[in-house]
């Protein structure tokens, strides 16, 4: 049924990181006879994949070329990113990899990021996808980072949904046919652009919330102790109340502030 | 293949939503719903599944708002505790008896102090709904013994807030208490409490664009248990403001406990996770700064006495 095939979609393609296997086997133990075909199944995990960003763990995987090749930039860059992954995303328990390809006939490069790290047991998964496009006629270069963590042990199921944008800025100028050295150190600026973005844009950006949580975002939700600094005493407070219920008439029973 | 049982479908249904954003546990809700092609499942998933509740005015009392949840809905109309009336309007909607009815009011009233003191006067609604135990002989004949007061019989009840800010963030607390009988000749009672916490932060700040957002959502849930002496004697009228005390005192403590843990245990945990991915870890607060500092310092002595010792 049409309805039932789309419910199940909507419900997997929302699975966090990790998860989708264990939502599938909840699905369909709900209801056995949706997602039968192995066709289907496999197009929706597709999808999730490519959304999420963990298709490029993936593709990398199976992609083993070094793609000498390949637009001397391109190189450069795959060369420059690999250094930047083994160097921030490498902690243990994490997956990373990464992808640049080229668009719009050389004029545009697409770098993405994606890194994960599941970890079941102790209730706790989290991804990081990054994309860059830098456009080389422009010399611009211009990103997206969208973070996402959940924890869930306890009784507890909280989640983080991060999606920051990262305003166009000038990048270096190379040209198709500069040499290797210049190709390099052109690359490594993107990267470093990219680093920087990472560490200012979205870390800091983090970092900052974090700070503010407890004293100011949950603070404005509710308080962790009355202003007058102490608990509520229960017992002036109900027999006010039942004076005051017991002395109105209807119309006063319902007199409040705002 | 068999259809599963419905305690399976149950199951799977709650583990769903245990794992999905609570932001939008409603859409999953109804996806679940499509999937279980049950009504009877369905109403029970319902019940079982907290999701942010919804706010009501009473045109019978001033307009004073009031929460919609599943303890006040008698079909598609929600019942005031302000003025004890449905809306939209029903005739013979379901109502606690005149004696419950009586000590309901009165813990609205009380309940709507502590909402004041924790969650702001203007952006927060509480309510609270109580309604007969079934007993299990379905004996509703009180001539037998002395005893006719239901308060004493236990009843159960529904301690509601809800706190919603500019920036869309919101609270939602959903306390459910049972209330022990209390047995002739003993003076004490026992509360049951289910708590469940549903929030969503949405932090905005003046530097950011409309193509940056960040939420953090969150469910808690738990179950805890108090016993407390009660001094009225059974057949008085002050044993409801007991109970009011005894439950109100309860969820105050379980509130601020659970307030506690969600930052501590599981926001700060949100915040572990970016880290263990993305190598470099988030700025040291100012103890860690000095921490670094002084370890630096001794590290730098140690060098150089090494240094003087090699004869360098």
């Amino acid at each position: 049924m049409l309805s039932t095939m789309a419910s199940a979609r909507s419900i997997l393609l929302a699975s966090p990181p990790g998860q989708f296997d264990l939502i599938l086997e909840d699905v369909k133990s709900i209801a056995p006879k949706s997602l039968t075909e192995e066709s289907e199944l496999s197009a929706l995990r597709a999808e999730w994949a490519a959304t999420t960003g963990h298709a490029i763990i993936e593709t990398s995987a199976a992609d083993d070329t070094t793609d000498e090749s390949s637009d001397g930039c391109v190189h450069a860059i795959r060369k420059a990113m690999d250094d930047y992954v083994n160097l921030k995303f490498s902690s243990p328990g994490v997956r990373a990899a990464h992808q640049v390809n080229q668009e719009e006939g050389d004029k545009t490069l697409m770098i993405t990021t994606y890194a994960e790290r599941i970890d079941l047991n102790n209730h706790n998964v989290g991804s990081w996808k990054a994309c860059y496009t830098v456009n080389i006629s422009s010399e611009c270069i211009s990103g997206n980072v969208s973070i996402s963590a959940h924890t869930f042990e306890n009784g507890g199921n909280v989640h983080l949904h991060s999606n920051m944008s990262l305003d166009e800025t000038s990048a270096a100028f190379i040209k198709s046919n500069d040499n290797v050295d210049k190709q390099s150190s052109w690359a490594k600026s993107i990267v470093k652009q990219i680093q920087a973005w990472e560490d200012t844009e979205v870390m800091d950006k983090l970092t900052d919330m974090y700070e503010r949580m407890n004293n100011e975002y949950l603070k404005s939700l509710r308080r962790v102790m009355p202003i007058t600094r102490t608990k509520m005493d229960w017992n002036v407070m109900a027999h006010r109340v039942r004076t005051t219920l017991g002395e109105g008439n209807g119309k006063d029973k319902f007199k409040h502030q705002y | 293949m068999s259809s599963p049982s419905s305690a399976a479908v149950i199951k799977s249904c709650l583990d769903i939503v245990r794992r999905l954003d609570p932001a939008e546990t409603e859409k999953h809700l109804e996806n679940l719903t499509k999937l279980i092609s049950n009504d009877d499942i369905s109403d029970e998933l319902y019940q079982r599944v907290d999701v942010p509740l919804k706010v009501l005015k009473d045109t019978n009392a001033d307009d004073r708002k009031f929460l919609a949840c599943d303890h006040n809905r008698d079909g598609d109309s929600h019942r005031s505790p302000w003025s004890n009336m449905y809306f939209p309007q029903l005739e013979d909607g379901f109502c606690p008896s005149d004696r419950l009815r009586q000590l309901e009011l009165h813990a609205n009233e009380v309940f709507d102090i502590y909402r004041e003191l924790y969650f702001g006067k203007s952006s927060s609604v509480s309510s609270v709904y109580l309604w007969e135990k079934e007993e299990p002989n379905n004996n509703n004949n009180h001539s037998e013994g002395t005893n006719n007061d239901e308060t004493a019989a236990g009843f159960s009840g529904a301690f509601l807030i809800q706190n919603k800010v500019d920036n869309g963030s919101y609270w939602n607390s959903i306390h459910v208490v049972d209330v022990g009988r209390i047995e002739r000749g003993s003076s004490m009672c026992v509360y049951r409490l289910t708590t469940t916490i549903l929030i969503s932060v949405s932090p905005s700040s003046e530097t950011e664009q409309e193509s940056t957002t960040t939420r953090i959502s969150g469910s808690l849930i738990r179950q805890n248990v108090r016993e407390c002496k009660i001094i009225s004697s059974q057949d008085s009228n002050s044993i409801g403001s007991e109970h009011i005390v005894n439950i109100g005192k309860f969820i105050e403590d379980v509130e601020t406990e659970m307030r506690k843990e969600m930052d501590s245990l599981y926001i700060q945990k949100t915040k572990n996770v970016v880290e263990m991915i993305r190598k470099d870890v988030m700025k040291p607060t100012q103890g860690q700064e000095h921490t670094r500092v002084l370890n630096e310092a001794v590290l730098a002595m140690a060098m150089n006495r090494k240094a003087k010792l090699s004869g360098k």
